[in-house]
């Protein structure tokens, strides 16, 4: 009976009470007593900071050519603008079939190509060139994942191995004849039976000294390339990775450029292409299969920057150590995983500035039996869930541009750096993205299951991330090889650390105080010692807190370093409270570890209110979201 | 019916049950927006949104005009006498009004039967439905004035299909009722001997209901050609150009246009018009428009008041002055644009119409909190 009338109560007081939420709501509130739509603002402090610095400091850089091309991408039928609740959001239609889906991401790219988007992405020379290719990129992911792979692969696989591994000849007859598309490229490297082990692959390749002709051959099917994006519909190149047997020997693996298709689409002589099928996600690639049999190219076509083969059948190659070769072969695809790090960060952003927006907005149960019904933000166990991914975002935002610069301005000297580097990131960002797309799903409920709300479907999506371009496991295992290998060798020189960022080691291990006071627990110096180990994942983090507070210390406006500071001791404290390391060699106390606990619920509740500041300083245009970012109410309404 | 005027007559109000039908009564003056009628409009939409009695508002012009924009010469008036501030008192009604009216629920349909320009499409377009005849003629001419399209025209001129919108407010291109259905900037096309015969219908239907309201106008409506000229054919030159990153960098495309084919004539028209802006308002308003594509209408309307300030204030050029003198004044139609060139606006310029004013006493538009999450 006591329900029924209180059920009553709280009808009848909706049926009364005009809405009495915000100032001049009765201007935009209509009169329905039911719950509405209260947008973020009304429930957020005013902006502490400026977000348009914030930005800036986050993009770092070429800011108005990605907001042009947000424009170029806003007003194009081709990117499937939709009006939900009086907004235009640009989303790809996920439920087209494998087919359109591929088809319109070919047309999509069309279009970005007669508007010069890509002008300079491979004959243009120099930082602002390559810094301005990143960002634009890094905006195309923002639209769809399948857009920027399949540019990727052309620009960055393709392109990056003729400018990398070939020599003059090849940049003259390759570069721009790929900037303009009038080939497209892709990259035959993996194969069934081998991925990580790229030195393992079976595509092998002999060299013809009559016809001055290598011929290229898959011996076995487990020798078939597999997964290569671009070749099972449009490609009409490909960089073949395969090892070269020269008189018997075998020289190790090289790369061989090859026509895979005519002008027409017609698969050429002694190719044949087969469809890795539909993915989980990423159906606009079209990943395919491809086989040689005695496939023949003349001999210019080896890319030959570390190694060469002379008209007459001789091996030639300035660096005698094959597994320097290797190395100095390799070195140049890191930049795929420069850019598969940034763009996980930009997918965790998405994701994040959805989720908090609506948990701004949607309410769930009342305290006070005549009160509204509760924020889900003003919920502590939300603010848990969702504010340390969000301090995690920024975090590796910082991180991200680090490595970006350390990729564009790499000497020889820093390669070994880029290398682990780039290694920890693309592994950290990417796991860090799977599990923010998975949190921030949850955090919207059921409206989370639904395509056109984004963050669900980021989640196929994006999985590729955490394997392609590297597993993020052997990857992890390939830091802590560098970690320990230099460690050693350090001892035995019984010289101080110097590169790789572990500097700090040569200063005595400190001790985590047993009791810890909160100012002790936000100072920077006191979160800097404590993440000093060296092993994969403790580099990551320190190397990542490093970068912020780089970041944090070049920034003089006194708002914007206040809340990068807040925001800093929540990564912090974070990567402490779910790092069981940290207790299990007993960095921290059992008590320590409750004190740190209890500071992450307080953090919580401070950086509250600057969550809507936060997630407007990424940058994206309102179109790249959603509608539960928004009038969720009105974007389900009847006549919409 | 009840209906009663303002206290100088500029905009006669009728109530007929439960529409509400605002007439702007200037007719010798094209119905131009004083400051007047702005503050009215105001109050008049702010009764309306409270009133629940009242489910349809309708707007129309008296005379061959249906509102040539806002009434600039006693904008400009106003400043001689006092200051700069004194003239912002005029945008500030206007754009708070057509925030208002974006944001209310009630619907409102507007009656274009002539010129519509510059404010004056504001006032149209942010209620829910646009009736153009076919003696509608549109523009955005405020470039050629040496101001920029406001009053939330960054908003929709940014929401025209593909770079429509920079073509419209770089240009200050005419378009007739036609063209206008084509591309969005009106909802209904119906001959001018239909309108009464309309009005009397909407005057029945006592609803709110838009799928009503639109049933009915389309018993008296008709899709249009377009001409053979219309711009609306040059989409796809528009789009290429348009849509190019910089001013300069749009006038090269153009350019390399009229000199591929030389049955182009739409380029080089094009190029003629942008030539009569002063350069400095090209530049502002391409930016305006490119920010406001992804701003909702508060923000525009935000950001507007405040590079409306910097014109009025003169403070990075003086060419609105230069403009009203040219063009409304002295009418010689020659203005001396200063800077001159193109080319010699900077950027850092531009960045500065963009900033907040720095005098103490000075604010941004203070809009309700909806104003950043509405639209």
């Amino acid at each position: 009976m006591e329900k029924v009338n209180f059920r009553t109560q709280v009808l009848t007081r909706h049926l009364l009470n005009n809405d009495h939420r915000g100032t001049t709501a009765t201007a935009g509130i209509s009169t329905s007593p039911c719950l509405s739509y209260t947008p973020p603002e009304l429930s957020s402090k005013p902006f502490p900071f400026d977000v348009n610095s914030m930005r800036k400091l986050m993009d770092g850089h070429n800011i108005e050519d990605r907001d042009w091309l947000f424009n170029l991408m806003i007003q194009s039928n081709l990117f499937n603008p939709k009006l939900r609740g009086g907004k235009i959001f640009v989303v790809p239609d996920y439920n087209q079939s494998m087919e359109q889906q591929r088809e319109i991401t070919m047309k999509r790219i069309q279009y970005l190509l007669d508007h010069g988007v890509f002008e300079g992405w491979l004959t243009g020379k120099g930082f602002d060139a390559e810094m301005r290719k990143l960002a634009l990129l890094e905006v195309i992911e923002i639209f769809d994942h399948s857009l920027a792979i399949k540019i990727g692969v052309h620009f960055f696989l393709w392109g990056g191995a003729i400018l990398f591994f070939g020599t003059k000849r090849h940049h003259d007859k390759w570069l721009k004849a790929s900037e303009d598309y009038h080939i497209k490229g892709c990259f035959a490297m993996t194969e069934l039976g081998h991925g990580s082990n790229v030195r393992g692959i079976e595509t092998i390749t002999a060299y013809d000294s009559k016809t001055e002709e290598f011929v290229i051959n898959t011996p076995c099917e487990s020798a078939q390339k597999y997964w290569i994006g671009g070749a099972a519909n449009h490609a009409t190149h490909t960089v073949v990775f395969s090892q070269l047997n020269i008189d018997g020997n075998n020289q190790g693996v090289h790369a061989f450029i090859t026509q895979i298709r005519d002008g027409d689409g017609n698969i050429c002589p002694n190719i044949r292409i087969a469809d890795c099928g539909h993915k989980i996600g990423l159906n606009g690639v079209d990943n395919g299969r491809i086989w040689f049999d005695n496939v023949r190219i003349p001999r210019e076509n080896l890319l030959n920057s570390v190694a060469d083969v002379s008209a007459d059948g001789k091996y030639l190659s300035a660096i005698k150590d094959p597994d320097q070769r290797f190395g100095a072969f390799m070195a140049p695809l890191t930049s795929g995983r420069v850019t598969i790090a940034l763009s996980a960060v930009y997918s965790t952003k998405i994701s994040l500035a959805i989720a908090i927006r609506y948990s701004l907005t949607r309410r769930a149960f009342s305290i006070t039996p005549n009160g509204d019904e509760v924020l889900l933000l003003d919920y502590p166990s939300h603010q848990r869930r969702l504010l340390p991914l969000l301090a995690k975002t920024y975090a590796m935002t910082f991180s991200g541009n680090y490595l970006k610069l350390l990729y564009v301005k790499r000497t020889p000297q820093l390669i070994k750096t880029l290398h682990v580097v780039s290694s920890a990131l693309k592994a950290t960002l990417t796991w860090h993205n799977m599990r923010t797309l998975q949190e921030c799903r949850e955090a919207c409920g059921g409206q989370g299951l639904k395509t056109e709300n984004r963050i669900g479907q980021l989640k196929g999506e994006f999985d590729v991330q955490s394997t392609f371009e590297g597993d993020n496991n052997v990857l992890m295992q390939q830091v802590s090889k560098a970690m320990l290998a230099e460690y050693v060798a350090a001892k035995r020189r019984n010289k101080p650390f110097k590169d790789l960022g572990l500097e700090h080691m040569n200063k005595s291990c400190p001790v985590i105080p047993s009791h810890l006071t909160n100012s002790t627990l936000r100072s920077a110096q006191f979160q800097g010692y404590q993440l000093a180990e060296d092993l994969g994942r403790a580099y990551s983090d320190r190397l990542i807190l490093q970068t912020f507070i780089e970041a944090e210390n070049n920034v003089t406006d006194t708002p914007l370093k206040e809340m990068l500071g807040l925001i800093r001791s929540m990564y912090v404290l974070v990567t402490l409270d779910e790092d069981v390391a940290f207790l299990r060699y007993g960095y921290l106390t059992v008590e320590a570890a409750a004190t740190v606990r209890r500071e992450i619920v307080k953090l919580c509740a401070e950086i509250r209110p600057h969550a809507l500041s936060l997630v407007s300083s990424f940058g994206i245009p309102d179109a790249f979201l959603s509608p539960i970012a928004f009038d969720w109410v009105a974007a389900n309404s009847w006549s919409n | 019916m009840v209906s009663y005027s303002t206290a100088n007559d500029q905009i006669l109000i009728e109530e007929i049950s439960s529409v509400r039908k605002f007439t702007l009564n200037r007719p010798k003056q094209l119905n131009v927006l004083s400051l007047a009628m702005g503050s009215r409009f105001l109050e008049l939409y702010t009764e309306c949104a409270k009133d629940s009695s009242v489910k349809l508002i309708i707007v129309k012009g008296k005379g061959r005009a249906f509102c040539a924009g806002g009434d600039v010469a006693e904008v400009i008036r106003d400043i001689s006498q006092g200051n700069w501030r004194a003239g912002t008192l005029h945008y500030k009604y206007g754009f708070m009004m057509n925030y208002l009216l974006k944001t209310h629920n009630k619907p409102q349909v507007a009656f274009i039967n002539g010129i519509v320009m510059g404010g004056g499409a504001s006032v149209s377009i942010n209620g829910r439905f646009q009736v153009v005849t076919e003696n509608t003629v549109f523009a955005m001419p405020e470039t050629a004035l040496g101001s920029f399209p406001d009053l939330s025209a960054s908003y929709y001129l940014s929401r025209l299909p593909g770079f429509f919108g920079e073509y419209l407010g770089l240009t200050g291109a005419r378009l007739n009722g036609a063209e206008m259905l084509a591309c969005g900037l009106a909802s209904h096309f119906v001959p001018s001997e239909k309108l009464s015969l309309l009005e009397e219908a909407l005057e029945k239907i006592d609803t709110s209901d838009p799928f009503v309201i639109s049933s009915t106008i389309n018993k008296f409506s008709e899709v249009p050609n377009l001409t053979e000229k219309s711009a609306y054919h040059k989409l796809d030159i528009i789009n290429k150009c348009f849509s190019q990153r910089t001013i300069e960098e749009i006038i090269a495309a153009l350019e390399r246009e009229a000199a591929e084919n030389k049955e182009d004539w739409f380029s080089n028209f094009s190029i003629k018009l942008m030539k009569k802006a002063s350069p400095t308002s090209l530049k502002i308003t391409l930016r305006s428009i490119r920010e406001g594509r992804y701003q909702g209408i508060g923000q525009c309307i935000v950001r507007e008041f405040r590079m409306i300030c910097h014109v009025l204030r003169g403070d990075i050029s003086t060419d609105f002055y230069e403009g009203c003198r040219a063009i409304l004044l002295d009418k010689d139609g020659n203005p001396k644009w200063e800077p001159s060139k193109i080319e010699l606006v900077t950027d850092e310029m531009v960045d500065r119409y963009f900033m907040k004013i720095d005098e103490d006493d000075w604010d941004d538009l203070i809009l309700p909190a909806f104003a950043f999450s509405k639209l």
